[in-house]
């Protein structure tokens, strides 16, 4: 090696050092704004530019938007910055479209810089400047923006120069690239701890269940003094009086509150199952003749549709009665103006499956992700218990639950469970 | 004649209730305030039925039931709870009828009226 070292590419030192400074900047620790706006401060000085734009191009705004910068403080600046190129003005969306640097240099007092005109474009950028150069990002074929280098004085970029730049501005691709990059890991990543989030929050469910039996009690019996007295109250009240009024409202607070307990104890009394071996078509056939006169007297055709033959399943009877009715009473209620609800189970490989299917408009696709949270309610007087209950008692059977939704028709919940055959039945229970 | 009910409940609000209304409902009430003197209240009276809160500070519910059957067999006992997850429990199992605590005191009174009504 002689005097004048060379490096990568071929290239003196000095231009080497540009580069690795740029590397540096790239892969360093910095934020993103910093790493950028030390990348324009470089090209700027080494090009001998005075001002250093970086414009990104945003697929969504169709438009040039302005991400960083550097220089600035030249005299002839008439015009701030423009902060946006829309698609097809500016020197910007010339080089998009032609995806090569344009360089631009002042001819004695034309007026190429009078917004570029004369050029086949108009920026009012560049107004009053002396040399430009736009020059691409673009990488694996994908554009991402462009720089404006500008200046007050006269520059021409001599080949080398020219060079540098185009890998200066690689690696402020390459910057670029690694930030959105990583911003789309980040929205990953956030939506991986939200899932985290919902999984924690139905663990607590269950010690949510050990916290209402709990409270049950110390709620409860002042409930059930303040019920009971205001009940004794009304006797004692004349049928006309104003206070019946009061009192059937404290009535019906505290009924409120007993449901709300009822459902709240459901989750701690059914924590532990007690599975046997049972016949899914005798449990479902079970649950299903509680409704058979409700369905009759509200218009509701029921219709039942077994599979033939036993269905063996481990279950706790008691709790996946609960479960049912749960599903039932839903679908029940969604079809105040009569309908259809059909109950089926089958046998599909080693599964046994359960549908409930109601004709009652199904339910609205904004809330499909809620209707399993405990709490979520579109009634009135509901609890937002049955469906986090049910779930819950489904998942101690080791089964699944999931709706199968049509909007504007019905809602069908499908349960699905592991049939046993007889011997293993026999043997565990 | 009148058939008697022992209430055993530690809250005095509770008992008081009770009392009303199930002598509205044309029975004798006799009350207590804890396990053990619903014991001593039920060697001196005769009662017919008792109706019996699980949790109650000193001897609990369960405790009580389970003397009351070691010494009565037939004398019916209701337990009266909050919770109902009280059902599996081995020790409530003698028990001839189990009601949740609810302001509404129709069931407890229908449990009690069908018990009774067995009994002539
Ligand atoms: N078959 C169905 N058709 C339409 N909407 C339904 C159906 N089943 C559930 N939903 C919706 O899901 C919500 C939550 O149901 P969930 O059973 O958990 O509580 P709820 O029925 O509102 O209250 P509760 O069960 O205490 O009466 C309901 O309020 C309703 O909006
Ligand atoms: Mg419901």
């Amino acid at each position: 090696m002689g005097h004048t070292q060379r490096g990568t590419k071929g290239l003196p030192s000095s231009d080497c050092a540009i580069i690795e400074e740029a590397q540096r900047l790239t892969l360093g620790a910095l934020p993103l704004e910093g790493k950028l706006k030390k990348l324009c401060a470089l090209m700027g000085r080494f090009t001998g530019f005075d001002h250093c734009l970086l414009y990104l191009w945003d697929a969504d705004k169709r438009a040039f938007v302005l991400r960083a910068s550097s220089g600035g403080n030249y005299p002839l600046r008439r015009n701030p910055a423009p902060l946006s190129y829309g698609e097809g003005t500016g020197a910007a969306s010339m080089v998009k479209r032609r995806k090569k640097p344009l360089e631009l240099v002042r001819k004695g007092q034309d007026e190429l810089f009078r917004a570029g005109r004369g050029k086949g474009f108009a920026d009012v950028g560049l107004e009053g400047f002396s040399s430009a150069v736009i020059h691409p990002l673009t990488a694996a074929n994908v554009f991402y923006g462009v720089i404006y280098l500008k200046s007050a004085a006269i520059i021409r970029l001599s080949e080398q120069r020219r060079r540098v730049l185009n890998i200066v501005a690689l690696q402020m691709t390459e910057t670029v690239k690694c930030a959105e990059f990583a911003s789309d890991i980040h929205a990953e990543h956030e939506e991986l701890v939200e899932a985290r989030a919902r999984l924690l929050n139905s663990q607590k469910l269950l010690s949510l269940g050990d916290m209402a039996a709990t409270l049950a009690h110390e709620i409860r019996n002042p409930l059930l003094s303040i019920g009971g007295y205001a009940a004794r109250l009304k006797i004692h009240l004349d049928g006309d009086c104003k206070a019946i009024a009061y009192v059937n409202s404290m009535l019906g607070g505290v009924q409120r509150v007993e449901r709300l307990m009822d459902g709240m104890v459901g989750f701690l009394k059914d924590s532990v199952v007690e599975l046997r071996p049972e016949d899914m078509n005798d449990i479902v056939a079970e649950a299903v003749r509680v409704f058979e006169e409700e369905a009759g007297e509200r218009g509701i055709e029921l219709v039942k549709d077994l599979q033939e033959g036993r269905l063996p399943v481990m279950a706790d009877r008691d709790q996946l009665k609960i479960a049912f009715d749960n599903i039932i009473v839903n679908a029940i209620q969604s079809m105040d103006k009569g309908g259809r609800l059909s109950v089926s189970t089958s046998k599909s490989g080693a599964d046994v499956v359960v549908r409930v299917a109601d004709s009652g408009g199904g339910i609205e696709p904004g809330i499909l992700d809620r209707i399993f949270n405990p709490f979520f309610t579109t009634k009135k007087r509901g609890t937002g218990l049955g469906l986090p209950i049910t779930s819950a008692i489904v998942a101690r059977h080791l089964g699944s639950i999931v709706v199968d939704n049509a909007a504007g028709v019905g809602a069908t919940f499908i349960m699905k469970f592991k049939f046993v055959d007889a011997k293993n039945a026999e043997g565990k229970g | 004649m009148k058939k008697r009910i022992l209430v055993v409940d530690d809250e005095e609000g509770l008992r008081l209730l009770y009392k009303e209304e199930l002598e509205d409902e044309g029975w004798d009430v006799v009350l207590a305030s804890s396990g053990e003197e619903s014991l001593q209240r039920m060697e001196e009276s005769g009662v017919d039925l008792v109706l019996l809160d699980i949790k109650m500070p000193g001897m609990d519910g369960v405790e009580v039931l389970r003397r009351v059957k070691e010494k009565w067999k037939d004398l019916p006992v209701v337990l009266c709870t909050a919770y109902p997850h009280y059902k599996r429990d081995f020790g409530t199992w003698a028990s001839d009828a189990y009601v949740i605590k609810s302001s509404d005191l129709t069931e407890l009174k229908q449990t009690l009226k069908d018990i009774l009504g067995k009994r002539h």
